[in-house]
């Protein structure tokens, strides 16, 4: 399990630096770093890493499961996609 | 209610109720005790500077005060219950009990119907059924008043919130216990300001006391001093520098326009502030909701500063839904269709907000077109900042990313301006008209907004450096618990400029600014704009909703339409006359009109040899707007003459009182053609007010624009010099035809002088001041040498008011006319000159 909590973190913070954020001077980026309540992340760019995923993991949202409590860092997204994987 | 549910306490609450200093402690006690005195500054302030007078937020402070310190000094699980209990006080004390408890009950029924134990399309549908009645009561659809007052708050408590709150339901989300949903719904600002933020359940629940209490109140007194800078803030631009649309001119005035127009939004943003600043107070830690939205640097940066409540509300419960269902059927654009439905949203949900506070709802194209333009600027910025999301990050030197952002703020802000100016046009016609405008410069002008931009570019550089400078940051953004040095000393700033002694060692220039500042009144644009709003309503029987007052205040009685019952249109410059032998209640009075038309007693339509018959011209003072038949100043003054002035020639004296609201000088010449010697008067009596000119050329323009056929050749010739055409906007219309001012007066006066003395009529002109202007001497000098000219006797009645204040005087806050102590005044005043001229008026009679 570990192992896999490790994974999925890390391909979350690859998207994260090498894609989605790749165009703000974000600096350096850890487990808690808030994104969305931190200006990181908005609207569209949480639609496009829900998006990545849904894609990468094989799992679906629902529209109400898009929240703050759910994608504020990479700590509470690992841990919201591995209840989805369970 | 069970009240066991105190103990169902959750293992989040136990852990707050363990984070809170004890209730005791010396640290709490001092906070409070600096907090509490912060608050009554506060409220000092308020009713000094009548910040949102209409509101009743100064009525409702002693409950403020004592549900604070309640609250403080209970336990955690009871305090949701306290922030309730405070709100049913505020209704019962601003509704009574009866009409209170209904209102109460109403709302205990919407919630109910939430929580009925049956499947949630049910729920849904009871909550619609509520909302139907609710509906029917703002409609009118019968009339029961009271009701329908309290309709328009009910609604504002519940027309976002229980959205939110069915949708969480709905998601699984269990209230923890009656009175946090109670809670959530009776939020007692919500009472004052019926623009309210839509807060979140679940942000409610989240941030409930998820800090110390002790921070979280100086937290709200930093907000709610935040929140009056801004209402400071608004009232310097709305005093100072908003401008009336036909006072624009050129390129400099319509960028005064512009850029004050957008301003105005400091008052939405400062009540915001101040709301939630008050609601920290009781535990509720929530998020801003106007983030520095004069900064934004883009299309959605300012959409995620400005009313980032409602934008929040509308991803949650619009935007996601949207987008999850039409991902599965589409592929292409799916942002940018999601977006235009989600802004086509917000267009409805605003008309549906507009429709619970005023009553109705009408179709507005500006309103359509602005959240068109504004919701594509957003979607295209949007789609192309998805685009660039997976380009690489481009360093380049600080200096210049200084300077890009400094000139996209001032990109959007002059956007904004534009699109905002457009937004609050009259009609589309009226807006172009002003744009127009802008081709009026000259080469110094140019060289002189170039220099001013080069300015504004140059400080807001250096404010985008300094602001953005670490130290600055941790100035800006210091933890709440350490911003007493700033409010304590600020608040009692503010409050120093109230007092009589602090005002004697300040320059003369100052002291005239805090008093402005410190009155909530109309400017004087919007006091046109009231005035002939108030006439537009008693002709067109529509709701007046552009005085400047958001809100429907509780003092303010409903009425009923019943101007229909006492007028008849006409197709002449009249445009309405008074319905013979019919009576109705307008503002709480009786309005009897006579056999001729007239709101007055009957006379016999032949005077008889021994009598002195006078016609009076005037508009709603004369006519006695807001007061009975018997109080109006011209009847007290016709029983006084009777009662000392008769002698064995003159027997009887009569003033047959031709004033009607919105009758200006224009109507009287047309009644002195129609109407007025039928009766052989033996004086024609005009009572001019302040700013002639301009309601002069205002009646003109609405004639024009009405389609009215104007009868005289002066008029006519008027409006063919003028250029002047029907469909033109009022705006330019006034902009034309103000050149003509002079000659309308010259005329007009003219016009009722001649006809009086072809027709044996004394002609008496009397200057009246309006209760709430103060008589400009230029105006005054001006009147008199015109009334001079055509040899008109000339009753001066400045100061007839004394030094009463006008609250004595004034009908009510929102109806300046004369009440019945200042038709008193009116006709005491008015009788001395009589007396004074009595020779010379009854003279060619005897």
């Amino acid at each position: 399990m570990k192992e896999n909590t490790n994974t999925i973190s890390e391909k979350i913070t690859h998207y994260l630096v090498n894609q989605l954020l790749k165009n703000k001077n974000i600096g350096t980026i850890n487990e808690s770093t808030p994104l969305i309540t931190g200006g990181l992340m908005d609207s569209i760019s949480t639609m496009q890493l829900i998006a990545f995923l849904e894609k990468e993991f094989n799992i679906e949202f629902e529209a109400h499961e898009v929240d703050k409590d759910n994608f504020d860092s990479i700590l509470v997204i690992v841990q919201f996609v591995e209840n989805k994987l369970k | 209610m069970n009240l066991k549910v105190f103990d169902r306490l959750f293992p989040e609450d136990i852990e707050k109720e363990n984070k809170q200093e004890s209730l005791m402690s010396k640290k709490r006690l001092m906070a409070f005790a600096l907090t509490f005195f912060q608050l009554i500054v506060i409220f000092y302030i308020i009713d000094k500077f009548k910040i949102e007078k209409s509101s009743g937020i100064k009525e409702i402070g002693s409950i403020v005060f004592v549900s604070f310190f309640i609250n403080s000094f209970s336990p955690l699980r009871y305090r949701q219950f306290i922030l309730f209990a405070t709100c049913l006080a505020v209704i019962y004390f601003a509704f009574g009990l009866v009409l209170g408890s209904v209102f109460i009950s109403f709302c205990f029924l919407i919630i109910s119907c939430c929580h009925f134990p049956a499947k949630f399309w049910i729920r849904v549908l009871l909550v619609l059924v509520a909302f139907s009645c609710l509906f029917v009561l703002r409609i009118e659809l019968f009339y029961a008043a009271r009701l329908s007052l309290i309709s328009s708050y009910i609604a504002s408590l519940f027309m976002f919130r229980i959205i939110v709150y069915l949708y969480e339901i709905k998601y699984g989300m269990i209230p923890k216990s009656v009175w946090e949903s109670l809670s959530y719904f009776f939020m007692f600002p919500n009472i004052c300001f019926l623009f309210f933020p839509i807060i979140d359940f679940k942000t409610y629940r989240k941030t409930y006391y998820n800090i110390p209490d002790n921070e979280l109140w100086q937290k709200g007194i930093r907000w709610m001093l935040r929140g009056l800078i801004h209402i400071f803030g608004y009232r310097i631009v709305y005093y100072y520098f908003l401008i009336n649309p036909s006072e624009v001119i050129d390129l400099g005035s319509l960028l005064q326009y512009m850029f004050a127009s957008f301003a105005l939004i400091l008052r939405l943003s400062g009540l915001f502030h101040f709301i939630l600043g008050l609601l920290c107070l009781y535990g509720l830690n929530l998020p801003q909701a106007f983030n520095n939205y004069f900064l934004a640097t883009n299309f959605t940066n300012l959409w995620r500063r400005i009313n980032i409540y409602w934008r929040e509300f509308v991803l949650k419960i619009f935007f996601y839904p949207i987008m999850f269902k039409l991902k599965k059927v589409i592929n292409k654009n799916l942002l940018a269709i999601t977006m235009i439905c989600v802004f086509i949203i917000s267009w409805m949900l605003h008309g549906y907000q507009w429709f619970w506070i005023r009553g109705f709802y009408v179709f507005n194209s500006l309103d359509f077109i602005f959240w068109l333009i504004l919701g594509g600027c957003i979607t295209i910025n949007a789609v192309l900042q998805e685009k660039q999301s997976h380009q690489e990050y481009k360093e380049q030197s600080i200096f210049l990313n200084h300077l890009e952002s400094t000139l996209k703020m001032i990109g959007m802000f002059v956007f904004m301006s534009v699109l905002w100016s457009f937004w609050g046009s009259t009609n589309f016609t009226d807006w172009l008209y002003l744009i127009t405008k802008m081709s009026n410069y000259n080469s110094f002008d140019i060289l002189k907004y170039l220099i001013i931009l080069f300015l504004v570019i140059l400080l807001v550089l250096l404010g985008h450096v300094v602001l953005n400078k670490e130290k600055i940051k941790q100035i800006i953004f210091l933890p709440p618990q350490h911003t007493l040095f700033i409010t304590l000393p600020s608040l009692l700033i503010v409050c120093c400029f109230t007092f009589k002694s602090f005002e004697a060692v300040l320059p003369n220039k100052i002291v005239l600014f805090i008093k402005t500042l410190s009155e909530e009144k109309l400017n004087v644009n919007d006091k046109i704009k009231a005035e002939e709003n108030y006439y537009k309503k008693m002709i067109d029987g529509e709701e007046n909703n552009s005085t400047g007052l958001w809100e429907t205040t509780l003092k303010r009685p409903r009425q009923l339409n019943n101007m229909d019952k006492v007028y008849i249109r006409t197709d002449d410059i009249r445009t309405k006359i008074f319905k013979p032998n019919s009576n109705t209640i307008i503002d709480n009075n009786i309005v009897e009109i006579d056999s001729f038309g007239l709101r007055d007693k009957n006379y016999p339509f032949i005077k008889s040899e021994h009598t002195f018959r006078m016609a009076l011209l005037g508009g709603s003072y004369e006519m006695g707007s807001g007061v009975s038949n018997k109080d109006v100043f011209e009847n007290l003054l016709e029983e006084k003459i009777n009662s000392s002035l008769r002698d064995s020639v003159i027997n009887n004296f009569e003033i047959f009182n031709f004033a009607e609201g919105g009758f200006y000088l224009l109507q009287h010449v047309e009644l002195c053609y129609s109407q007025v010697f039928r009766y052989h008067p033996d004086a024609v009596i005009y009572v001019a007010h302040s700013d002639e000119k301009r309601r002069i050329v205002s009646s003109l323009a609405d004639l024009i624009c009405q389609g009215k056929n104007l009868k005289y050749p002066v008029l006519n010739y008027i409006k063919q010099k003028a250029g002047a055409k029907q469909a033109m906007s009022k705006t330019e219309l006034i902009y034309r035809l103000t050149p003509f001012a002079d000659l309308l007066i010259n005329w007009t006066y003219a016009e009722i002088a001649i006809k009086s003395y072809q027709n044996n009529a004394l002609p008496i002109w009397v200057f009246l001041p309006t209760t709430e202007c103060s008589v400009n001497s230029g105006e005054l000098k001006y009147l008199k040498k015109v009334a001079g000219k055509y040899h008109f006797i000339k009753m001066d009645l400045t100061g007839v008011y004394g030094n009463y204040a006008m609250q004595t005087i004034q009908i009510s806050d929102w109806n300046t006319h004369p009440n019945v102590f200042g038709h008193k005044l009116i006709a005491n005043k008015l009788y001395e000159e009589f007396i004074k001229n009595k020779q010379l008026i009854f003279a060619h009679k005897k």
